[in-house]
C-alpha cells in the first residue's frame, strides 16, 4: 500500500517534469527538469527492487549526461533568457500523433493478459547482477565498452578545433 | 498493490511526451533531451518486466545497464556533432541545418 502511494507521488512529479522538459521556453530549465525526470525514474527503480540501477541512473544520467548537455549549451552560446520561438509549426499535429500513440499503446498494455507474478518479490542482489553481467552477458558487455570508447574518441575528433 | 500495467502505461506516457518533443522543438539540444525521455521510458519497461517476470539471468536489468551506457555514448557523439555544426554555420536551430538538403 505504501508502494502505491509513493508510486502515485512519483508519477505526478515525473509527468509534470517530463511535460516541462518538452514545453519549457528556456533550454536550461529543460535540462534541469530532465534531472527531475531522472530522479523520479530512479525512484521507480527502487520501488521495483533495482537499487543498483537507481544508483547508476543518478550517477551516470543525472550526474554526467545532463552536465554534458549544460556544457554543450554553454559552448553553443544559447541565450539563457527566454526565447520567443521554441516550437516549430508542427505543434498541433505532433500533439495529435503523440496522444493517439499513447491511446493505442495504453489500450493494448491494459488489455493484454500479462503472464506475470501477481506480487513483486524481493529483488536480486548486486552479486546476482554482476554474475549475470560477467557470465551470461560478457560478450555484449565487452562490445558496449568498445562502443563507448569509440564514441568518446569520435566525439573528441569531431569537436577538436582544426588548425 | 503495484501491478505491471501501471509501469507500462506510465512508460508509454513518457515515450509519447518524448515523441512530442522530438516532433515539435526547434533547438537541437532540446531534441536530444527528448530522446533521453524516450530512452528512459524504455528503461522503465525493461526493469518492470525484469521485476515482474523473475528469471535467474536478470536480462532486463542487464539490458537497462547497456541502454544507459549507449545513451551516454549517444549524447557524447550528438553534442560533438552539434558543437561542430554550430562552429560552421553558427546556428543550433534544426530547420537551419539544411546544407545537405539541396
Amino acid at each position: 500500500m505504501a508502494g502505491l502511494i509513493f508510486f502515485g507521488i512519483f508519477t505526478v512529479l515525473l509527468l509534470f517534469a517530463a511535460v516541462k522538459v518538452v514545453t519549457s521556453r528556456n533550454i536550461v530549465h529543460s535540462a534541469f527538469f530532465l534531472i527531475m525526470v531522472l530522479f523520479c525514474v530512479a525512484a521507480y527503480f527502487i520501488l521495483l527492487f533495482a537499487e543498483f540501477l537507481a544508483a547508476v541512473q543518478i550517477l551516470i544520467y543525472a550526474g554526467a549526461v545532463v552536465i554534458l548537455v549544460l556544457f554543450a549549451l554553454m559552448l553553443t552560446r544559447a541565450r539563457v533568457g527566454e526565447s520567443t520561438e521554441v516550437a516549430n509549426r508542427q505543434v498541433i499535429p505532433a500533439a495529435i500523433v503523440s496522444l493517439v500513440l499513447f491511446g493505442v499503446l495504453g489500450y493494448f498494455f491494459y488489455m493484454e493478459k500479462w503472464n506475470v507474478t501477481s506480487a513483486l518479490i524481493k529483488g536480486p542482489s548486486l552479486q546476482d547482477i554482476s554474475g549475470s553481467l560477467f557470465r551470461n552477458f560478457v560478450l555484449p558487455f565487452e562490445v558496449a565498452s568498445v562502443i563507448l570508447l569509440a564514441a568518446l574518441v569520435g566525439a573528441i575528433m569531431l569537436a577538436i578545433k582544426e588548425q | 498493490m503495484l501491478r505491471l500495467e501501471y509501469f507500462l502505461i506510465i512508460s508509454a506516457a513518457l515515450f509519447c511526451i518524448g515523441i512530442f518533443g522530438v516532433l515539435s522543438r526547434r533547438h537541437v539540444i532540446q531534441l536530444l533531451l527528448s530522446i533521453e525521455l524516450i530512452l528512459n521510458a524504455v528503461i522503465i519497461n525493461f526493469v518492470a518486466f525484469s521485476a515482474f517476470m523473475p528469471t535467474t539471468k536478470l536480462t532486463g536489468q542487464v539490458f537497462a545497464i547497456f541502454i544507459i551506457t549507449l545513451a551516454a555514448a549517444e549524447v557524447g557523439i550528438g553534442l560533438a556533432i552539434i558543437i561542430s555544426v554550430y562552429r560552421n554555420i553558427k546556428t543550433a536551430k534544426i530547420e537551419d541545418m539544411k546544407i545537405l538538403k539541396w
